[in-house]
Order: C-alpha cells, then sequence, then structure tokens
C-alpha cells in the first residue's frame, strides 16, 4: 500500500510539473504508463497495432488536457477511463465493420519497429500462478476473446492490473456493487466458455 | 447462509473483497460444501489465468510516435490510415450497402421499357394506324442507339406537331435539347418521340423548338390556339421531379 501511495504522490508530481509546462515530465509519465496503458488496451481489443494506437492516442489526449486534470483521483484512474473510452471507440468502429478479432499467442507482432514479442507472466510470482499450465492460459485467452468486451474490461482491471472493486468503481463511474456483481458474471461467462473447450 | 447465498459472494471472496464476518462464515460453509469448494478452486485458476495472459510489449518509438501525433496535431481516436485500408471491404457498413441496393434498383428501374402508361389520343392513335412506322434513317437508328430507353410513365405534356418531315422535327428537336442539357428519347413508332428536359428547360425548348412561331416544319394543329401555335394538351407536370418529360406526336399536314 505505502509504495501505491508513493508512485501516486510521484505521479501527482509529474503533472503538476506538465501543467507548468515541463515537456520532461510527460516523457517520464509516458515511459512509467505506457506499458499499463498498453496493456489494458490490448486485453480488451485483442489486437497489438489497434491497442497500441489507443495508448498512443491516450497519452495524446492526456497531454492536450491536463490543464484540466484536478488531481481528485489518481492519474492512473484517469489513464485507464481514457485508454477504456478510446479501445471502446476502437472496437465500435471495427464491429461496424464487421471484422472478428483474432490473436496469436505465440508469434511475435510486427511493428514498424521490428518485431515485438508478447511476454507471458512470469508464473513465479505466486504460487497458485506457478500452477497455471500453459495450455489453461491458451484457452482462457480464448475465452476472454469471446467474453463481451464490457465483461474483459473488468477481468482486466482485476485480474491484470490488480485494481481493488473501489479503484475499478472509480474507473468505470459506478459503484461498487455493479463492479462485484459485473466481475462474477464475467467470470461466469469465461467459465461457461472455458468449460466448453 | 445456504449454498446459493454464499456462491454470490465466491467471486468476491477469491478477490478478497469480502468483510471479516462474512469470510470466516464462507471459509466455515467451505469446509462442509464440495460443490462450493470446487467453485471456489476454479474461480482461483480463472483468476490467476487471466492474471498470466500474454502482456504486449510497448513498441520502442511509443513515446517518439506520441510526440509525432501531438506535434501533428491528429484527433486522438480517430480512425487512422490502417484501419481505413485494411477494414474488410466485403463486410461494408449496412448503410453503404443499402445505398449501394438503392442505387441498383433506380437504375434496372430506369432501364426498363415502361408500360404503355400514356394513353394516345384516339387522334394520335388513328396517326399511328394511317402512317405506319417508316424504316429508320441512319440520323434515327443513332439515336434509338444513343438514347436510353423511356422509363417514365407519363409524360408531363404532349405536343402534337403537324410535319411532312419527322425526321426534320427530331434532329431540330434533339438540338434543341441537346443545349439545354435534355435528350431525345424515342418512342413507340417514327412519328412520335419523347424529349427529356431539366424542369427549369422546358421553356426554353419550347422557345428555341419553335412552338408559337410560324414556319414550314410547325404549323397549327388546332385553330383554337392561334395562328401558327402548336397543340398542347394534359399538362400533369410534375414539380416534385426534376427532369421533364415531353412527348412530340407528329402529325401530317392538314390532318383534321
Amino acid at each position: 500500500m505505502e509504495r501505491v501511495t508513493t508512485a501516486a504522490a510521484t505521479d501527482r508530481e509529474l503533472v503538476a510539473r506538465l501543467q507548468r509546462g515541463e515537456e520532461a515530465a510527460f516523457a517520464e509519465l509516458v515511459t512509467r504508463h505506457q506499458g499499463r496503458a498498453l496493456n489494458v488496451a490490448y486485453h480488451v481489443l485483442r489486437d497489438h497495432a489497434d491497442a497500441t494506437e489507443v495508448a498512443q492516442d491516450a497519452f495524446v489526449n492526456i497531454y492536450r488536457n491536463i490543464g484540466t486534470f484536478r488531481g481528485d483521483s489518481e492519474f492512473t484512474t484517469w489513464l485507464h477511463q481514457i485508454v477504456l473510452n478510446l479501445a471502446r471507440n476502437k472496437h465500435r468502429w471495427w464491429k461496424r465493420r464487421g471484422r472478428q478479432t483474432t490473436v496469436s499467442l505465440d508469434a511475435p507482432h510486427e511493428t514498424s519497429a521490428g518485431p515485438v514479442t508478447r511476454d507471458v507472466a512470469s508464473p513465479t510470482d505466486a504460487p497458485d500462478r506457478a500452477a497455471v499450465k500453459a495450455e489453461l492460459i491458451q484457452q482462457i485467452s480464448a475465452a476472454m476473446t469471446r467474453l463481451p468486451p464490457k465483461f474483459r474490461e473488468v477481468l482486466v482491471l482485476r485480474n491484470v492490473e490488480d485494481l481493488s472493486y473501489d479503484q475499478i468503481a472509480a474507473v468505470l463511474r459506478c459503484s461498487v456493487g455493479t463492479v462485484k456483481s459485473r466481475i462474477a458474471r464475467a467470470r461466469e461467462a469465461l467459465r461457461a466458455d472455458w468449460s466448453r473447450d | 447462509m445456504n449454498c446459493r447465498q454464499i456462491q454470490k459472494e465466491l467471486s468476491a471472496y477469491v478477490d478478497n473483497e469480502v468483510r471479516p464476518e462474512l469470510r470466516a462464515a464462507i471459509e466455515s460453509h467451505l469446509t462442509g460444501c464440495p460443490d462450493c469448494q470446487r467453485r471456489v478452486t476454479e474461480w482461483q485458476q480463472l483468476a490467476a489465468g487471466v492474471h498470466a495472459l500474454p502482456t504486449a510489449q510497448p513498441p520502442p518509438d511509443f513515446l517518439r510516435e506520441v510526440r509525432r501525433k501531438i506535434a501533428d496535431n491528429t484527433p486522438a481516436g480517430t480512425a487512422t490510415w490502417r484501419d481505413r485500408l485494411f477494414f474488410p471491404v466485403w463486410k461494408v457498413p449496412l448503410e453503404a450497402a443499402a445505398l449501394v441496393a438503392v442505387l441498383a434498383t433506380a437504375t434496372f428501374l430506369l432501364r426498363t421499357p415502361p408500360p404503355p402508361a400514356a394513353q394516345p389520343t384516339s387522334e394520335a392513335a388513328a396517326t399511328d394506324q394511317l402512317a405506319p412506322a417508316p424504316a429508320a434513317t441512319p440520323a434515327i437508328a443513332e439515336m434509338r442507339d444513343k438514347a436510353p430507353i423511356l422509363s417514365r410513365e407519363v409524360p408531363a405534356e404532349k405536343i402534337i406537331v403537324e410535319s411532312a418531315d419527322a425526321a426534320g422535327v427530331r434532329r431540330r428537336a434533339a438540338k434543341s435539347a441537346n443545349e439545354l442539357r435534355g435528350q431525345v428519347l424515342l418512342g413507340r413508332s417514327a412519328q412520335e418521340f419523347w424529349v427529356e428536359l431539366p424542369a427549369d428547360s422546358v421553356g426554353g425548348f419550347k422557345n428555341q423548338f419553335g412552338l408559337g412561331d410560324r414556319d414550314d416544319l410547325l404549323r397549327k394543329k388546332d385553330q383554337a390556339f392561334g395562328t401558327g401555335a402548336v397543340k398542347e394538351e394534359s399538362t400533369t407536370t410534375n414539380t416534385a421531379l426534376p427532369q421533364v418529360i415531353l412527348q412530340i406526336q407528329i402529325v401530317p399536314p392538314n390532318t383534321p
């Protein structure tokens, strides 16, 4: 908990410096949070290129609207909100055009800057994670792709970003009770899909 | 608490988001309920599996690209060139498909020969019977090749012209129509043709075509319209249409 408080204070300091026109503070904010922004977008959109654009656009949005950030919430809450909004817009844009997203977990993603690999979270992070087999991950990843975006969002915020229910409620601007029921329904949908595989 | 009540809380229990007293009640229940124990194990596996999903690594030029977008003043969240270039064209938006369908239907209808809706007057019908259509002259054949098939059911106006030179009347009408962004359409016989004109060019066509002027080609048909006039009838102009159809009927001179 102390680590989070320290990081948040530093984020606020960077935001304050950026609001005073210090460009270097923006570069530090981007460098610090680009992985977080990209990951959330990636897990919601299931497409690396789309996720990269959404994450970059989120920082562009932040740069242009930094004057409006009053610091009532954490910087990461604001970042998550912007990323999710942009990801939803992107998803709707593609949905209208009927694209079906597919993603390979193994192949590196080709970008203009060369191939970029997708790292699998280390199974040594916690005892329960060590038990997770590659096959299970593959199945869950496939099942996640078939989940409605609204369910993917809450599961990513909870299990990838490790946000508390309170923090998720702040990001989604809903009640903790809504977060709780939505996560339960998302897991039930994920379990039902996973069971069919 | 019974099983159903407990199961509603198991997801939050796995996330460690339940109050201490509820946690104690759940754990007490779990010791004697294999079904709920299995459910908890599933939730834990799923949570760990989602946590272990592959993560995306930012490309090395991430920050540079953000700065470029800021410098370019690119609106954040807009569809990019990549989106527009590679979106599957075989799955165009519904509205675009509907537009294509409407245009295709309209094109088909415009190329369909009209039913004989415009009832010829008894006079014109008699003329048709008395003067069978001659073989098409080269000029008429050319018009027939170029002219689209008539698509309107009812002409806005019918004009009867007295003349022994039907081909000359056609040529003159075609010249006038061309100057007024219109065109001559073939009718059902050599003595009849149709002119399609922009609605605001009808008056100009009549003037250029010589309606109202005495000459060898156009002579009065009906004395009621005065010397040099040409009989005009069935003026049912549909102002909603941007194009107006005039039906020209050619009759031999001195036809009663």
